[in-house]
């Protein structure tokens, strides 16, 4: 009862707060939209200024979807840096050279894979013509031959060798395991972000709330009262972790629905990881709001609890990473949380095979629960 | 009745009290006094279950201290407004009863909030109250499980003098059915208390009704005592 109670207060604090509803609902819709627009659309074409380059491989470039500019004579430095192609192809005695400024990676990957992928193209077809040219030289030659060497000299030519190649086909043909090639950063990202901001936005605002209620003494008049200390704690989680369920839903479906996030495992599997990581940063908000005795000591936090956090999410395959990374990692509610996101929405997986991941955050759930019922005892001993 | 014994309580090394034992009659309103820093809040917080003891023995209505459910018959009011300022003040009012698991009449809650001329003001929310308007809704709280002990740290700061004399007066009526412990340390407050404990050098240096200790030391008013404590302690020190 005493627990009701409290929650009630908790939310009827939060929605008189009109700043913390915009922080909870508005700014990470605000953040995820940006995001959706500011990486490039895959369907972007690549322009490519080319400088005493042949027809062939300008062709092929434009075969595969690349806008070609015919240049001469500019400076390419200021060329490139106003934007006018993403690079420039020079040819030059047999040598083939391409410029970029090298600024901006995300942008830079197509222009040298397409660029590249026309001179091979150009050259292998220039080879297989040279073979060409050399059997027919060679059949030539062979039948010029005095007609009683011949039959000793037992030549077979097989003439039938293949030495067409089909331009219209991609050189290497990519078989996609999850999703297909219209596959973006972002769709690696905003499953992760999602889990992040569920993770940020409630550690923060459990973190400072509690903060609050320290500072202000309402605590400890609230344990003056005959309340127990595990109903304070389990109150403030549900209390909090009501909006963090609205928080995540709203990111959730916002993220489906008007920014077209395609998910192949199903929408509840995203709500069961995300609630479990609220309530996972719920717990640790209101354990370290303990150790801190102004918003600020809370703010300091952040760039140690929360920002390394994002660098084991996903974003960076931690098998790569080096062996003592390796080990940091799963201490990290994210790495669980961000890592079960995509292989939900990307991979597909189902709960089965999510289960032991959500079972480590209930772990972190159940440990947080139980430090803050024991550091509850800094204000009042029973 | 609110019994100690031998209390002793440090934090570290720095002793806060050491050995401090009285017994606090219901009926009375029993003033614990003393310049600051002397323990009077450690000693409430012990009281209170919110610092543990280091030797001794508490007991309030022969339950020891600490115990959670004693909670239900102390009302508690702290040196700080431990108010949420987002709510109104009777929404803080209704907060703090439904925590003691009570739901109060409409009736209670309005007696209350007359006792401390709060209703006029009780649909506001606390963040526009004024000083003196937190400090009455405090005491408000603290009477709303109409606890039979009552201890008030401080209770009539920045309240002007007409409502003090009102909360007084209440305060007396309250008594009746309660034991109340208050500390002050404004001296002409303390003479309205009906029992005295005078603190000093972590422990209770006197008690006893006002009129005999003024009596005792032949002092006019309780800062005298103070000075005459003080004077006593350094011919003792030099004497030594």
């Amino acid at each position: 009862m005493r627990m009701l109670h409290l929650i009630k207060r908790i939310c009827q604090q939060v929605l008189r707060d009109k700043r913390t509803l915009a922080l909870l609902f508005l700014a990470p819709i605000f953040v995820i939209t940006l995001l959706n627009y500011i990486f490039p659309d895959p369907d972007d074409k690549v322009t490519i200024a080319t400088i005493n380059v042949n027809e062939d491989v300008i062709n092929s470039m434009e075969d595969n979807d690349m806008i070609v500019k015919q240049e001469n004579g500019m400076d390419i430095k200021s060329y490139l840096e106003e934007g006018d192609a993403n690079a420039v192809l020079e040819e030059k005695d047999g040598e083939w050279t391409l410029i970029i400024l090298n600024d901006n990676p995300i942008d830079e990957g197509p222009a040298i894979q397409g660029s590249s992928q026309a001179v091979m193209k150009t050259n292998l077809t220039n080879l297989s013509n040279n073979i060409d040219e050399m059997i027919n030289n060679m059949e030539e030659m062979m039948e010029q031959l005095p007609s009683e060497v011949a039959p000793n000299t037992n030549i077979d030519i097989d003439t039938d060798i293949n030495t067409e190649i089909d331009m219209d086909e991609d050189l290497i043909k990519v078989d996609y395991i999850y999703g297909d090639k219209r596959y973006t950063f972002f769709e690696v990202l905003n499953p992760i972000l999602v889990s992040f901001f569920v993770f940020f936005f409630v550690f923060l605002i459990a973190g400072m709330s509690m903060l609050k209620e320290r500072s202000s003494g309402t605590l400890e008049k609230l344990l003056s009262t005959p309340i127990r200390k595990s109903e304070v704690v389990f109150g403030y989680l549900i209390g909090y972790g009501i909006l963090a369920i609205l928080q995540s839903a709203v990111i959730i479906l916002y993220s489906i629905y008007i920014l077209d996030m395609e998910i192949a495992g199903s929408m509840t599997n995203m709500f069961i990881i995300n609630i479990l990581l609220s309530f996972v940063a719920l717990g640790l908000g209101l354990l370290l709001s303990t150790f801190v005795s102004s918003e600020f000591q809370m703010i300091q936090f952040i760039p140690i609890v929360v920002i390394p956090q994002i660098f084991f999410s996903g974003m960076l395959n931690v098998d790569m990473m080096e062996p003592w990374l390796q080990l940091i990692a799963p201490i990290m509610p994210l790495y669980y949380a961000g890592n079960t996101m995509i292989d939900v929405v990307l991979k597909g997986f189902t709960l089965s095979e999510i289960i032991t991941p959500l079972s480590i955050l209930l772990l972190f759930i159940v440990i947080f629960i139980t430090l803050n019922i024991l550091g509850m005892r800094r204000y009042r001993k029973v | 009745m609110i019994k100690l014994s031998n209390i002793s309580k440090s934090f570290g090394k720095q002793t806060i009290l050491q050995d401090v034992s009285v017994d606090i009659h219901a009926n009375k309103i029993t003033g614990l006094i003393g310049p600051s820093g002397t323990g009077k809040t450690t000693l409430i917080k012990c009281l209170m279950g919110m610092e543990r003891y280091d030797n001794g023995f508490i007991s309030i209505n022969n339950v020891t201290v600490p115990n959670r459910k004693l909670l239900n018959k102390i009302g508690y009011m702290a040196q700080s407004d431990p108010l949420y300022h987002d709510l109104t003040g009777l929404e803080n009012i209704q907060f703090f009863s439904h925590m003691y698991g009570m739901k109060s009449s409409k009736q209670t809650i309005k007696s209350i909030l007359n006792l401390v001329q709060l209703e006029q003001h009780k649909k506001k929310l606390v963040q526009h109250y004024s000083g003196g308007m937190k400090r009455r809704l405090s005491l408000a709280i603290a009477l709303i499980n109409q606890p039979d002990y009552l201890i008030l740290d401080e209770p009539t700061v920045g309240i002007d003098p007409v409502l003090k004399l009102n909360i007084w007066d209440q305060l007396h009526d309250l008594k009746k059915d309660s034991t109340m412990l208050i500390t002050t340390h404004i001296m002409d407050e303390a003479m309205r208390c009906d029992q005295l404990l005078l603190m000093k050098n972590k422990g209770i240096a006197v008690s006893g009704s006002p009129q005999e200790i003024l009596e005792k030391f032949g002092a006019s008013d309780i800062d005298q005592v103070f000075l005459k404590l003080e004077e006593r302690e350094h011919e003792n020190a030099t004497s030594n």
